[in-house]
């Protein structure tokens, strides 16, 4: 490595030399004469034992931590002159220990309500909370939510202002929606996720490997600034997550665990079979003499269960922290679970003195799911599920029987009959995810104040699906099995250095890094039919009598993301903190003339209080004005290779009586195609008051994204294709940010702290039109209209556009004014001039008005309670002003749908005798409060062998309180389904038994 | 300070320097930078196939085939209670009322041209190849007929169109409309240019290709259809190419109708020019038993897959047929029957097909009276395609070909062109003519055409029972008059010619601001 290697290891040798030498001088010393503190640390607002505070001595490499009864033990040379007694959350104390003898202390530590010496992670690095100078919000075990947690970000779903995590469904294998801060594309992606300092290329599937109990604590990135060190990957924000360490003392082993009931926590009102006879009058010809709720014949109460044991400890050279998890969850509709098995593994070491420190973190999962039939991917429930099975449940008649009297299935007469539950029981549908990750990281400190390192990770991912169909007897349905496999293949590494300086009021810390990832996906399918042994499934694939070569597609990609930053922080006697990022990022996604893109960025921080003529205010405990600017580039949604010129296999043909595959160009190239850029910009406060008992945060921020990626239109001739990936798009979010803490109550034996947050959200296109080689590029057509109403005959019912001036998905629809005579629905009807000229029973583009369906804001509140040895916690969180298209309710409300189809009660009354149209009439107010979560826990204290013991009971989802009359308001708020609900796994509620053991 | 500075710009410098830490070009696996092909006949063959492979996107159900035949009375897809309520999209071709946003317009659109756009792209790629393949000026003959073929339907469908014959990478062009007697011109010049350097081989390796002949039917449809599109006749233009097919002694007419519409009809020796289908290999998109059959008519007929119950056509329609004229046997009408055993429902009692909404037995009644149906027997309201053999396998997609030209259409077009001008004998004559061993009357079982028939409505009703649901009954109505009429259910009579032509979609003019709409759309 040319010179700096050779920089690199003289420096090395030099420090060696010299820590050699000082261990030879320290050591006889060290051993010779000792002394032993010992001592209790206890909690301020309680006068209980703090377990786990941390002792440490300046200057030499010993520790300790407090046992659960905060006492602790530490020997020492009798040079110490003072200890450090520190905890999360605690400000820290020094305590002299000055003397020969050995020592008894006492430390009382202050609770710091504003936890302004919390350390926060930056992103190779960490801060303490008062340096910060973005939008930085750090989470902890303390502050998340309980109860049937699979999915760590389910613990601060509502807690954070402005990352909106939204789960449409209980769907057990469905993936939440992460949006921070709106999106950045057209479709929105969600946050880099970032854990234990490796970026984790796909967002869904490290979250869901990742087990709740061993999180330490979550950092998110807001701004521009604070996510400028991920910038290239980092345009929607980052969540910093930090898993467990280990402590130096003794093994501690803990145990996390729960056992749940979940049920669904509301069922739409559909006709029951006496309801449907009443109102088909004599369609007996389709009355099968069964009476059946098909809403209760798919669901079952499902209980989950998890467990996780975690053993960690180790010296001041070497800490460990090792777990392992299980997790199964059952779905509250038959046949469908999860299941999670995890380990984890965290190991690190100092040597040389302290100068070289090295973690290496291995992860390894494996998830275990049953999908719904034809539901082949965690995704798909996001945008409704596979083949609209619950629309289909809830359209079928109630006088269907589910079983013949013999317990087989009922199927009618003519076998034609498929019901729901044998749906659910006969069609195997399952996915395994196998997923593995190494990760090494070393740092060395060359000399006082440089640290240089660098780091490597490699994750595979591996997912095989499995479904299989069988031949339906005397039908026409014929046996299908498929198998799908897919694997990712992600390398990262990098190089880093850091340099921290102090020059009287001075600061300086200075970090550079160069990146480097590499992602290669491959994979293949299978799908064949025409299976006479059903028992095989699909696991001896080459008995299928018909197989076609477009249904064993396979693939492989390979894109290389390379990025250089540096980072700059000046603090000014704690005052005035500046911090600068530069960095310059490229990818093989664009061509060699675009590839690389420079992304600059500053913060400006001002902690007002220290300034002198704020000193004399009591009350205010803490004042930090913050400002920031900066640009961040994206390419997360682009497909590997779009600037390409690329030939290959296109559809087959019949050439001199043989089927034979013709090649050609397979998509239009864009050489021109270039990072797309976010330019955030973002005021902030963060202030503390009353002594501490108030502290709070509050974000404006206005981001522009230029130059936005997406697949437009491109006018044909003369180009060859009507899409191009291209640049083109400008969109503006800007919002107010609000989060607010207060310990309304503390004295020794209760405390009642409170917290709340509301964001608001303004999305906006604000152009979608650019231009390609001369040409327009629009969208038009289809590209346009973006989501669509579901069901039969609605197939290009368009609702909602991708307009200009309007947020993406913006609902695009005709007004609904009333029935005449005949039950015909009339419509408003408009001139070109929008303006009102009459109502008839039909309408055209011209008469459809734009509704924004997005939220007004989005907020959170928690209440937290200690009395004694009991704690307890109420978690609300709402949704206000968004609008919900009730497509569920739509398509099965009108009676004219009877009798081969069930329809709602409301159907009875509305007056729709025929297909209702997707009208304004059918777009609801889907605002909402939900009681999210309600937990009352104990601790058992001084039980023999066990340090510490909480049990606690937990429910969830307990209530919502809103105007929507379908199933929940709560639904899928990305994609070009968003705000339309249709074919939702039906949402649960849940209770739960938890214990938290510590040994 | 300075040692992290040195420490820093020189790590930073290195990396930079050093190649492979900023090599961001990736290695490309399931696709290729350079289409090193062209060097055999396979190779040349599988270069040239896209604009083949295309053509079955002309007649795709949902996107393309409406615009050919939902707007004229030969088919119609009404609103069945819950189903086939997709007002925007089927409605207004029935009744006239599409506008330039109407989805199936943007689909035909980009169909046409990017199969234009596709000739072009390989023609530059033909041309650049070298050494020059001995053949060079067949393989641009050929693909230059073909890109005629899709600017003909350019032409008989939105009529004032752009017309691009280059391939771009860059620069700055833009199209612009071209009136519609220049697109015919272009048509016929480029016919005309390249006919002679065309196959005339009839066998399998031309089989689904432009030869020459496929060429001359081409130029007799547009000259059978000149006063449309130029305002001028060219009727000798027309009798001249439809003799040069029924001169080459390559054709006949198949003795049993139906054998040009079996899954084997590749077979037929009537054949001019078909686009080949086989849902086994994965040439897709012909899906008319699927369209138009019922739900449960699969029971009938033994099919793995049901039908959509969308498609069919009216008894003022199904009218036109002599009872006793075989090519009535296009629709499947009345009660209809379970005929395979294996079928046969468990009690067995019975073999009558009952509809299984309803539980009313399944009887196809072609009288449509209202658009919206309603009612219990909603669901088995219009005549059913029954024209193309059903494949019983594919899940209601078909592996028979679509014919474009058969050499009936060269014979009916010829006798229109004698009829118009002036020889009413010479046009009975060529009618009622054997080609092989059947004329078009007699492999009906119809008596011979009458000189009473031989007028312009005669020919229509002539050209309904022989071409239906073939993709040309909006061609025939627009020249041979009745387009705009009246027509049960609830179309009213066109107000004026405008819908003759269909509007450049609003999605090209919106891309292209340089479109000119077509006259009567705004």
């Amino acid at each position: 490595m040319g010179t700096s290697l050779i920089v690199f290891q003289k420096k090395y040798f030099k420090a060696l030399a010299l820590d050699a030498l000082l261990l030879l001088c320290l050591l006889p010393f060290a051993s010779a004469q000792n002394k032993t503190v010992t001592g209790k640390v206890t909690d301020s607002r309680d006068g209980l034992a703090l377990r786990g505070a941390s002792i440490t001595v300046k200057k030499f490499s010993t520790g300790t931590e407090t046992d659960s009864n905060g006492n602790f033990s530490l020997t020492m040379p009798l040079a110490v002159k003072t200890v450090m007694i520190s905890a999360t959350g605690f400000s820290s104390r020094e305590i002299s220990v000055a003397g020969n003898n050995n020592t008894n202390i006492q430390a009382v530590l202050n609770f710091s309500y504003a936890m302004l010496n919390e350390v926060v992670l930056v992103g190779y690095g960490v801060s303490q909370r008062k340096d910060i100078t973005g939008a930085i919000t750090h989470a902890v075990p303390k502050e998340f939510n309980s109860g049937v947690i699979t999915n760590p970000l389910q613990q601060i779903q509502g807690k954070i202002a402005g990352l909106v995590i939204t789960q449409p469904g209980g769907d057990p294998n469905s993936d939440i929606i992460v949006r921070l801060r709106g999106a950045t594309s057209i479709e929105g992606q969600p946050p880099l996720l970032v854990i234990d300092g490796v970026a984790i290329d796909d967002f869904y599937k490290s979250i869901t490997t990742l087990n709740p109990a061993d999180i330490e604590s979550f950092d998110i990135l807001k701004d521009a600034s604070a996510a400028a060190i991920y910038g290239s990957r980092g345009a929607n924000g980052v969540i910093l997550v930090a898993t467990k360490k280990g402590k130096p003392g003794k093994t501690a082993i803990d145990y996390n665990g729960f056992v749940a009931a979940e049920t669904i926590s509301k069922e739409i009102k559909v006709l029951d079979a006496a309801q449907w006879r009443k109102a088909t009058g004599d369609s007996s010809a389709l009355d099968k003499h069964g009476n059946t709720d098909w809403q209760k014949a798919i669901a079952q109460t499902g209980i989950s269960h998890s467990h996780t044991m975690g053993i960690s400890g180790g010296s001041n050279e070497m800490n460990y922290r090792g777990s392992i998890s299980y997790t199964k969850q059952q779905g509250v509709i038959i046949n469908t679970s999860k299941e999670v098995i995890t380990a984890r593994l965290n190991v690190n070491q100092k040597s040389l003195q302290n100068k070289l420190e090295i973690n290496y973190g291995i992860n390894a999962s494996v998830v275990n799911r049953a999908l719904l039939p034809y539901q082949s991917s965690t995704s798909q429930s996001r945008n409704g599920g596979g083949d609209l099975f619950f629309s289909h449940a809830l359209a079928t008649i109630p006088v269907v029987p589910i079983y013949n009297p013999d317990g087989s299935f009922y199927q009618g007469s003519d076998l034609s009959i498929q019901t729901p539950v044998y749906t659910l029981k006969q069609k195997y549908s399952s996915k395994r995810e196998n997923f593995f990750q190494g990760a090494v990281k070393a740092d060395y400190e060359l000399f006082k104040g440089l640290k240089a390192g660098a780091s490597g990770a490699l994750s595979r991912g591996n997912d095989v699906y499995d479904f299989f169909s069988a031949a339906v007897p005397g039908t026409n349905q014929t046996s299908v099995a498929a198998k799908a496999n897919d694997n990712k293949q992600d390398f990262s590494g990098d190089l880093h250095a850091n340099f921290h300086k102090k020059y009287g009021k001075h600061n300086i810390d200075i970090t550079g890094v160069y990146e480097y990832n590499k992602f290669i996906n491959d994979g293949f399918s299978v799908l064949a039919s025409g299976y006479l042994i059903p028992e095989l499934l699909n696991n001896n694939m080459g008995a299928a009598t018909q197989v076609l070569a477009s249904n064993i597609p396979s693939y492989k990609n390979e894109t290389r993301l390379i990025s250089f930053l540096g980072r700059a922080v000046y603090n000014y006697n704690d005052q005035y903190i500046i911090t600068a990022n530069i960095r310059r990022d490229g990818s093989s996604k664009f061509g060699p003339n675009h590839s690389w893109g420079n992304f600059p960025s500053v913060s400006v921080a001002w902690r007002v209080n220290e300034a002198f003529f704020f000193k004399n205010i009591a009350w205010l405990n803490n004042l930090k004005l913050r400002v920031s600017y900066g640009l961040t580039g994206n390419q997360e949604n682009l497909a590997p290779y779009p600037y390409q010129l690329l030939y290959g296999p296109l559809t087959p043909y019949l050439y001199n009586g043989q089927f034979l595959q013709s090649y050609g160009i397979v998509q239009q190239d864009n050489p021109d195609l270039k990072w797309e850029v976010r330019k955030s910009f973002n005021l902030g406060a963060d202030f503390s008051i009353f002594n501490d008992r108030v502290n709070g945060t509050i974000d404006i921020f206005n981001d522009r994204t230029n130059d936005m990626l997406y697949q437009y239109n491109l006018s044909q001739p003369p180009f060859l294709f009507n899409t191009v990936t291209a640049n083109a798009a400008n969109a503006i979010n800007g919002s107010v940010e609000v989060a607010i803490n207060a310990s309304v109550i503390r004295n020794k034996k209760f405390q009642w702290n409170v917290s709340f947050n509301l964001a608001t959200l303004k999305s906006r296109i604000t152009n979608l039109s650019g231009k390609f080689e001369g040409a327009v590029l629009a969208l038009t057509g289809d590209e346009q209209h973006y989501g669509y109403a579901q069901g039969s005959g609605y197939s290009g019912a368009y609702i909602s556009q991708l307009k200009a001036g309007y947020a993406a998905g913006v609902f695009w629809i005709p007004q609904y004014a009333g029935l005449d005579a005949s039950g015909h629905e009339l419509y408003k009807n408009y001139d070109l001039n929008g303006k009102l000229t009459g109502i008839s029973n039909s309408y055209t583009d011209q008469d459809r008005i734009f509704i924004d369906p997005s939220p007004h804001f989005t907020w959170g509140f928690t209440n937290t309670f200690t009395l004694g040895n009991f704690d307890g916690n109420i978690f609300f969180r709402g949704v206000q002003g968004q609008k919900i298209f009730a497509n569920t309710l739509m398509s099965m409300g009108a009676v004219g749908y009877l009798p081969g189809s069930n329809v709602t009660e409301k159907a009875l009354t509305s007056g729709f005798n025929y297909q209702p149209q997707p009208t304004d009439y059918w777009l609801k107010d889907g605002s909402y409060t939900r009681l999210e979560n309600l937990t009352v826990g104990y601790h058992f204290k001084k039980i023999r062998g066990i340090s510490n013991l909480r049990l606690y009971l937990s429910g969830s989802n307990l209530f919502v309180i809103t105007k929507y009359d379908g199933i929940d308001p709560e639904i899928s708020t990305d994609g070009t389904q968003r705000y339309i609900d249709n074919n939702y796994y039906p949402k649960t509620r849940g209770f739960v038994l938890g214990a938290n053991l510590v040994f | 300070m300075k040692r992290f500075i040195i420490f820093f710009v020189s790590g930073m410098f290195f990396l930079w320097s050093v190649n492979s830490c900023t090599k961001l070009r990736t290695n490309i696996y399931d696709r290729v930078p350079v289409l090193n092909f062209w060097r055999t006949t396979d190779e040349i063959a599988a270069g040239v196939a896209p604009v083949y492979a295309n053509l079955r996107n002309g007649i795709d159900m949902f996107q393309t085939y409406p615009l050919l035949e939902c707007s004229t009375d030969e088919v119609i897809v009404p609103v069945r209670g819950k189903d086939w309520d997709d007002r925007s999209m089927w409605e207004p071709l029935w009744k006239h009322t599409w506008t330039p946003a109407h989805s199936d317009l943007e689909f035909f659109w980009s169909y046409v041209y990017t199969g234009s756009s596709s000739v072009n792209a390989i023609l530059k790629a033909v041309n650049d190849i070298t050494p020059r393949p001995a053949n060079l000026f067949s393989i641009q003959a050929e693909l230059k007929t073909v890109r005629a073929y899709y600017y003909f339907q350019a032409l008989d469908l939105f009529g004032n169109v752009p017309v691009d014959t280059s391939y771009v990478l860059s620069g700055s062009k833009q199209d612009t409309t071209i009136e519609r007697p220049a697109v015919f011109a272009f048509v016929e010049k480029e016919i005309k240019n390249n006919i002679s350097l065309l196959s005339k081989e009839v066998n399998q390796k031309t089989y689904g290709r432009a030869t020459q002949w496929f060429a001359y039917a081409l130029l007799a449809k547009l000259y059978v259809n000149a006063k449309v599109y130029s305002g001028m006749t060219r009727w000798t233009d027309c009798i001249n190419a439809c003799d040069s097919v029924l001169l080459s002694g390559n054709y006949m007419l198949e003795p049993n109708f139906f054998d040009n519409f079996s899954i084997a009809n590749d077979k037929s020796r009537e054949n001019i020019f078909a686009i080949p289908f086989d849902h086994v290999a994965g040439l897709n998109g012909f899906w008319i038993q699927a369209a138009s059959l019922h739900y449960d008519s699969w029971k009938s007929f033994g099919l793995d897959g049901g039908g959509a119950n969308g498609f069919c056509s009216t008894k003022e329609y199904l009218d036109i047929f002599n009872q006793n004229d075989i090519r009535r046997n296009t629709f499947l009408v009345g009660q209809q029957y379970i005929n395979e055993n294996q079928y046969a429902n468990q009690s067995g009692s019975s073999d009558t097909l009952f509809d299984s909404d309803s539980n009313l037995p399944l009887f196809f009644d072609p009288e449509i009276n209202v658009f919206s149906l309603t009612g219990s027997k909603l669901d088995m309201k219009g005549a059913r395609c029954s024209k193309w053999e059903f494949n019983k396998t594919g899940g209601g997609l078909m592996s028979n070909d679509f014919a474009i030209f058969r050499l009936a259409d060269i014979i009916l077009m010829k006798a229109e062109a004698q009829l118009m001008s002036g020889d009413m004998n010479a046009a009975l004559v060529t009618l009622n003519k054997n080609y092989g061993s059947v004329s078009i009357r007699s492999r009906a079982h119809m008596p011979d055409f009458t000189s009473a028939e031989m007028n312009t409505d005669g020919l229509l009703a002539e050209r309904a029972r022989e071409f239906s649901w073939e993709g040309w009954r909006r061609n025939d109505m627009i020249r041979l008059g009745h387009f705009t009429d009246a027509r049960i259910p609830e179309k009213t009579k066109d107000p004026d010619d405008h819908f003759k032509l269909y509007p450049i979609p609003e999605a090209e003019i919106e891309k292209n601001p340089y479109l000119k709409q077509n006259p009567g759309y705004h």
